[in-house]
């Protein structure tokens, strides 16, 4: 994909949303990701990642992923993470009348 | 006379080696807490046997039965078979279309699982016309639903308690928090129908990362959307009612 640049500022223009859509598939599909929950969206000049991933290693492979294709974008890490909550015992039951 | 059985129950675990043993430190006091638990799908992340084996681990020798369906992450290696012969190996139960019936809590517990799948919901589904891969979706959607139909027809009259387990979503209203368009990804609408015929009294499913915990389903059968991401725990319990039956 070739990154435009905006003037004057260093970076690369925000792309498309045909172009996002190729970036969530490409990590949806990626061998070693395989993450179905993540959306991107641009606003202003920036690329907001949101959604879950399972662990901080697919967090980093993800944001690897975006910036590689989104050239200098500024890209904001709205991620979550399921790993933070995978020991976490309930804190209560549910009784069901 | 009546008591409690204690459903734990979780879904989208999605280990791999990353997060090898992670869940397992959070079932620590498990016994504790539940009397069985139930393991709604997407197990793996890619559905491969190294990735079946992690989770094999992760759930042998705990102090409470295991009984799981395989979600779709779980086929995607195309290796669904060997992934369930490894997690049976470990002493899990893997239900596809089929149905166990354990001791547990006191009571006699009938649970039917079944993977599901896609196919939408009343008033917006997919239907079996036009295009070869359009009907094969909506067949395979059908046909789970059967499957999980005929699990649920083979348990025992006298079960105390009657579970339905799948990875798919039968009600919409554990979508909630879900894009509407992929909705008809998510569930199917005749899961729901199987399980209001066959008189559950909990159903549980996974698949809907941004959904909602709590639905009905039209006959009023509680349903739990137990994925990990929704819960932001190790898992859930559900005490159901248990009502000893009268001898004779």
């Amino acid at each position: 994909m070739e990154q435009p640049q905006t003037g004057g500022t260093g970076r690369t223009a925000p792309p498309g949303v045909y172009d996002l859509k190729e970036i969530e598939r490409a990590i949806c599909e990626h061998p070693d990701m395989g993450e179905l929950g993540v959306h991107l969206s641009v606003h202003g000049d920036r690329i907001h990642v949101q959604g879950g991933v399972v662990s901080e290693a697919g967090r980093r492979a993800v944001l690897d992923l975006v910036r590689e294709r989104c050239g200098t974008c500024e890209v904001v890490d709205e991620l979550d993470t399921a790993d933070e909550t995978l020991s976490v015992p309930p804190a209560r039951s549910e009784e069901l009348r | 006379m009546s008591s409690h059985v204690r459903i734990a129950a979780v879904g989208d675990v999605h280990l791999g080696p990353e997060v090898a043993g992670h869940h397992r430190a959070g079932l620590a006091d498990l016994g504790e807490r539940a009397d069985l638990l139930l393991l709604a799908g997407d197990l793996t992340r890619h559905g491969t046997v190294e990735e079946a084996r992690l989770v094999a681990r992760e759930y042998a020798d705990l102090p409470v039965p295991v009984v799981a369906v395989l979600g779709n992450h779980d086929h995607h290696a195309d290796a669904a078979d060997a992934v369930a012969s490894t997690l049976r190996q470990s002493g899990l139960a893997v239900l596809e279309a089929t149905s166990v019936v354990l001791d547990a809590g006191g009571a006699r517990v009938g649970i039917a699982g079944a993977k599901g799948f896609g196919l939408g919901f009343a008033g917006r589904c997919g239907s079996d016309f036009g295009e070869p891969e359009m009907k094969a979706f909506a067949r395979h959607g059908r046909d789970s639903a059967h499957g999980l139909a005929a699990a649920l027809s083979a348990l025992p009259a006298d079960v105390d308690v009657r579970i339905a387990l799948t990875h798919y979503a039968p009600v919409d209203d554990t979508l909630i928090g879900e894009p509407p368009e992929i909705w008809p990804f998510l569930g199917n609408y005749m899961l729901g129908e199987a399980i209001d015929a066959a008189g559950c009294d909990l159903a549980v499913h996974g698949h809907a990362h941004a959904g909602t915990e709590r639905g009905l389903t039209p006959a009023g059968v509680r349903v739990r959307n137990v994925a990990q991401p929704v819960l932001h725990a190790a898992y859930a319990v559900y005490e159901l009612p248990v009502v000893a039956r009268a001898a004779g």
